[in-house]
């Protein structure tokens, strides 16, 4: 290696490249902004509210050890001993009482306690009225509205008012820890996707259009354990999962769509499923940082609902049951209460409602959604 | 002090006139000493996948290199094999040696059945040495080659009551040999070389196969050598074109530019994970394979010039390493190719996420690390270290909030006179770097201040990232420094005096061949300093090597 004079080279070099000096300054750099930005979901939570008192005075509801004690006994006692063995005893197992997550009405309605008084929740104005059970409910079935923990009134979430009073909701339970871990993103085998179309300013936009999207593989996570942004993710093959663009705006930072269905494909732990949420409307504000934070307010089909909740299996062994015992609910109990408590798309004919309020609150972080062929031309 | 780096300013200058004065003629040039050099990891395991296939596994730690004045490739040449290091290649042959004569594999590498699976087979073995030992060895073997170890075979077949217990102590004895650890190099005396020794065709056959192939010779280069074929000129001409031909050459090109950029410091790299949490050990591997990719994409599929690696725009991308660069990756497995816009700030080596993680601190960038890789690794320039007793404390303070930018903390800790001479020549390239953090990540602020990139290559001002890699571009020291490393890579240490009007011949075709790497490989081989060497050094009139700031009389007559 040679001990070059970096000095008299530079002056060599200064005066053979002289003639070349109208090119010194540079130009300026910018990273242009595509025209469609996309998102992966970080965070994507039924949002456990925080206790208001007398919120559940009857209580709150009973599982089906507590229902049908002595079968339950008899069935952990047999699974105990067929564990020791190596064995494994099923949960439909004929010691127990009729499945009822599998088939809800093999067992009568244990009954079903909702949480009935006013709280403060997350969730949008989904149906454009402070709704009462006294009184007009708009195009919905009777319900009560919740106000939102900034004071906006008419908050339809139905679903918190389904399972306010079960005990693995209650805030710090199991579904609030799973919640704060944030199992929902980071054990779900397929990311949920967002892309912004047209948005010119992330504060002032007349004019844009969202959609949300599953991925056909789960997020990336970074060194410290959170979902990693400006990652490439492949939407999900199959276009069912492809939901249409929703209309939206963006005013003063805040972003709000017109409804639209959304199906999203759900594939975590025992539950192999899809969410099918509609009307779904989305209030979320864009961030300085790139992130984009909000709500998704819908109303969950209750059929999709209850599948969502029980249809769980670990290969040909139903866990419907086992999960709802974990959570704090009988299968039974709940089938019956969907009805009572729903508040969207009535039937035509019996104006029985078919779906429920919730809101799904979530945190984005940009990435890059990637559309394979099939996908592109759906 | 001038007067002592006087050489190297006449370097600039035939640079800067383009050298086409030098390049019309082959100087006739001796080269020096031979050396023993030992295997790197990544020849070690090329000459098994070579001689066994990739089926077989490579288990064990090797040696660490040696890097000396900036590479490897000279440094292996001042390496021995210390006593733990001889038990891990004991280890690993014999783990290979299981593995080449098991029920598995013999069927597919040994080329006969012994007459009994319970006695030694004499000729089996033979057969079986001769079928693999020359490919190891990088030589023809000899009767004491094939005899030691037939005996032993035998020896291990009788103790143990197995034919290929035996063969498997022949192989490990192979994998164990001096001449397969090492590459000796032989010269001898030959007509019209009076003044030195020609390599013999054997070790010619392996210093050419190990710079275009980073492996051994293959067969056909043994059989042409075994014949002395490569002592004439046009039979040599076709096996290095042969050579440059192979996709094999890719390998060899792999191994150079790994070796000048230093990319063996991967194996040690480490990220703070609060302030870099894009960072994986898999983002480092694709990062350095996203270097090599486009060297090897550019240089030898596209034949562009060397000089235009600083400003291409062309790139290749995963999905780990997307998020470094922020750009979509729509490959779910492997690479795809990738073309920088025009306005993009990433163009050439010099933005390359490898480089900027690995010229930086686990918790920050380095102007001075960069800038000192700058100048060593791709000028050639000699960066004296830093004394044992500089105060970093300021700079490594980079949330200090009066200082927020690392040009700012430089500044004061270069106002120290110590510091100063040496940071003006790392830093202010450096610091044009400055835009990519600690892992490469493009950034604009630091610390909520932006980040000012301008400043200037030797006199050449430049006024960010994108217009350093121009300057990088137009440095008449870009080409000559990669001619130099290629000769010093190919023979394995720095060039004697003699070899000093051949470097200038070689430069100077470097440049009327537009800087293409082909050219400069065939011209290196087929130079006569590649090919001869010096006696030893106990003779009196052996050529030392060439002082550093020793003026020579072929580049005064140039000036």
């Amino acid at each position: 290696m040679r001990n070059h004079d970096v000095s008299a080279l530079g002056l060599l070099a200064a005066l053979a490249l002289a003639c070349d000096s109208a090119t010194l300054g540079g130009s300026e750099v910018s990273i242009t902004q595509p025209p469609v930005r996309g998102y992966v979901m970080a965070r994507w939570s039924e949002m456990i509210p925080g206790v208001d008192p007398g919120e559940c005075p009857e209580g709150i509801n009973i599982v089906e050890a507590d229902q049908y004690p002595e079968q339950w006994a008899t069935f952990m006692a047999a699974r105990q001993r067929i564990r020791a063995a190596g064995g494994y005893l099923r949960w439909d197992d004929e010691r127990l009482p009729p499945d009822a997550c599998q088939d809800p009405l093999s067992q009568p309605d244990p009954g079903f306690l909702t949480l009935d008084g006013p709280a403060t929740v997350y969730g949008l104005d989904l149906d454009g009225v402070v709704s009462r059970r006294t009184g007009s409910s708009g195009a919905t079935c009777a319900h009560d509205d919740f106000v939102d923990h900034d004071g906006a009134t008419g908050i339809d979430n139905q679903f918190w008012r389904l399972m306010g009073c079960v005990r693995g909701y209650r805030p710090n339970d199991l579904v609030d820890r799973l919640q704060e871990s944030n199992v929902s993103i980071k054990e779900a085998s397929y990311a949920i996707l967002l892309e912004i179309t047209g948005m010119d300013d992330a504060q002032n936009d007349d004019e844009i259009e969202v959609q949300l999207l599953s991925a056909g593989a789960p997020v990336a996570m970074n060194a410290v354990d959170d979902v990693m942004a400006h990652v490439s993710i492949t939407a999900h093959e199959n276009p069912r999962y492809h939901n249409a663009a929703a209309r939206g705006r963006i005013e003063n930072g805040i972003l709000t769509t017109e409804p639209v269905d959304l199906r999203i494909k759900v594939k975590q732990q025992t539950s192999d499923n899809e969410y099918w949420l509609r009307a779904a409307r989305i209030r979320a504000e864009v961030g300085d940082d790139g992130r984009i934070k909000g709500v998704v307010g819908a109303y969950w089909d209750i059929a999709n609902l209850f599948s969502v909740l029980n249809d769980q299996n670990i290969g040909d062994r139903p866990q419907g049951r086992n999960a709802a015992n974990a959570r704090g609910f009988m299968c039974a109990g709940i089938y019956h209460a969907m009805p009572r408590v729903a508040d969207g798309h009535p039937d035509p004919e019996t104006g029985q409602c078919t779906s429920i309020s919730t809101a799904i609150v979530f945190e984005a972080v940009p990435a890059f959604v990637i559309r394979t062929q099939v996908a592109m031309a759906e | 002090m001038l007067h002592s780096f006087w050489p190297v300013r006449i370097v600039a200058i035939t640079a800067l006139l383009g050298l086409g004065c030098g390049s019309s003629s082959p100087p006739e040039a001796m080269g020096g000493p031979v050396a023993m050099r030992r295997l790197t990891a990544a020849q070690y395991r090329q000459a098994i996948v070579d001689a066994f296939g990739p089926e077989i596994e490579i288990v064990g730690r090797f040696e660490p290199d040696n890097r000396r004045e900036g590479l490897i490739a000279v440094g292996s040449a001042f390496v021995a094999v210390t006593p733990s290091g001889f038990e891990q290649y004991e280890a690993m042959g014999n783990y290979i040696a299981k593995q080449v004569v098991s029920e598995v594999h013999r069927d597919r590498l040994v080329p006969c059945q012994p007459r009994s699976r319970t006695e030694p087979d004499a000729a089996c073995t033979e057969a079986f040495l001769q079928r693999i030992g020359p490919g190891l060895l990088r030589r023809p073997l000899v009767d004491g080659d094939v005899q030691t170890r037939v005996t032993a075979a035998a020896a291990a077949t009788e103790l143990m009551g197995d034919f290929y217990a035996g063969l498997e102590v022949a192989v490990t004895s192979l994998l164990i040999a001096p001449d397969f650890l090492f590459r000796v190099e032989v010269a001898e005396a030959g007509p019209g070389f009076a003044d030195g020794l020609r390599l013999t065709d054997i070790s010619l056959a392996s210093r050419l196969s190990y710079l275009l192939w980073n492996a051994g010779p293959d067969a056909a280069l043994l059989e042409v050598a075994a014949r002395s074929g490569l002592s004439d000129p046009d039979s040599l001409g076709r096996e290095v074109d042969r050579l440059l031909a192979s996709s094999r050459l890719e390998d060899g090109v792999r191994a150079f530019f790994e070796d000048v950029f230093r990319f063996d410091e991967f194996e040690d790299i480490g990220k703070d994970p609060i302030r870099y949490p894009a960072y994986s050990a898999q983002v480092a591997l694709d990062a350095r394979e996203q270097t090599l990719r486009v060297v090897v994409d550019h240089l030898i599929a596209r034949k562009a010039a060397y000089r235009d690696l600083f400003t291409t725009r062309r790139s290749f991308m995963t999905r780990a390493l997307g998020p470094v660069y922020v750009v979509p990756v729509r490959a779910e497995e492997g690479w795809e190719a990738l073309d920088f816009a025009t306005d993009h700030p990433r163009a050439g080596l010099l933005s390359h996420a490898s480089f900027n993680m690995l010229n930086a601190h686990s918790g920050r960038s380095s102007p001075t690390l960069r800038g000192v890789f700058l100048r060593e690794a791709l000028l050639c320039q000699k960066v004296p270290p830093a004394p044992a007793d500089v105060d970093f404390s300021l700079f490594n303070e980079d949330d200090n909030p009066k200082y927020k930018t690392a040009r700012d903390r430089l500044a004061v800790h270069s106002s120290n006179a110590t510091c100063r001479n040496c940071h003006k020549l790392t830093d202010p390239i450096g610091l044009g770097l400055e835009v990519f953090d600690g892992i490469g990540r493009h950034r604009s602020t630091e610390n909520g201040a932006p980040i000012d990139t301008s400043g200037d290559l030797d006199g050449r001002a430049f006024a960010d990232s994108v217009d350093l890699g121009r300057a990088f571009r137009d440095s008449p020291l870009i080409g000559a420094c990669l001619v130099e490393n290629v000769y010093r890579y190919a023979v394995g240490r720095d060039p004697v005096k003699s070899e000093r009007r051949l470097l200038r011949y070689l430069e100077g075709r470097f440049e009327d061949s537009g800087q293409r790497l082909h050219a400069l490989l065939r011209d290196v081989v087929m130079s006569d300093g590649f090919r001869t060497a010096t006696r030893p050094r106990r003779d009196p009139a052996v050529e030392e090597p060439a002082p550093r700031v020793a003026a020579l009389p072929a580049e005064k007559e140039a000036t």
